[in-house]
């Protein structure tokens, strides 16, 4: 496997660890925020922090696992080049990174006419930033196994 | 995934290259071997930039590399 292969796998794990681990913080200290600085503040402080989180640990998580790679397979880890089929892929995966969250917007948007409280609303948009980031990486990975014909 | 109908023969000219490797061909063109790859197997139609560096690395011209059927 490449490095253009194992990156978007890499990260879609980093992803994985670091919203779960996000989220169940914010579960954690749910009660004890609102109580102090309201419901909606809460949320939007999450939401704004999340996708700085999720790039610092891409960086990070990365760098961790780029050395641990090299320590425990004796070889430096290959280059990696961003090319004309690389940003290819990378624009193909960030269109469907959008198109994802969009839907995940619409889709809570819909549920919110129909009803739905404000933290559940908020929810489903955090959910559908994940979602979106999950579908970013899967679509780097697809792209790069089977090839962009035009 | 819809069908393309441009093949080349650089898996051929590299054997004659005394056997280029894919990485080698990377680097004198400079992308990555996961590209030549992907042109090798029909994934990816190169750019018209990239498709005349491939045929000038083996002194070739274009329609010898890359042909449209």
């Amino acid at each position: 496997m490449t490095t253009q292969e194992k990156r978007p796998i890499v990260f879609l794990i980093i992803d994985i660890i670091t919203f779960l681990s996000y989220y169940s913080i914010l579960s954690n200290v749910y009660n004890d925020k609102v109580m102090s600085i309201g419901e909606l503040p809460f949320w939007g402080a999450s939401i704004l922090s999340l996708v700085p989180i999720l790039i610092i640990s891409r960086i990070v998580l990365y760098l961790v696992y780029s050395i641990a790679s090299s320590v425990f397979t004796q070889k430096a880890e290959e280059k990696f080049l961003t090319d004309e089929f690389g940003q290819l892929i990378k624009l193909k995966a960030t269109r469907n990174f959008n198109n994802t969250f969009m839907l995940g917007f619409i889709i809570t948007m819909g549920l919110l006419v129909l009803g739905i409280s404000i933290d559940i609303m908020f929810k489903l948009l955090f959910f559908s930033i994940f979602a979106a980031f999950i579908v970013q990486s899967l679509s780097e990975f697809y792209y790069t196994r089977k090839g962009i014909l035009r | 995934m819809k069908e393309h109908n441009i093949t080349n023969t650089i898996r051929t000219l590299r054997f004659h290259a005394d056997e280029m490797t894919q990485q080698d061909l990377a680097e004198k063109v400079g992308v990555t071997r996961q590209t030549i790859m992907a042109i090798e197997k029909g994934k990816y139609s190169p750019s018209l930039e990239l498709a005349f560096k491939i045929a000038l690395v083996f002194d070739k011209p274009l329609e010898e590399v890359f042909k449209y059927q």
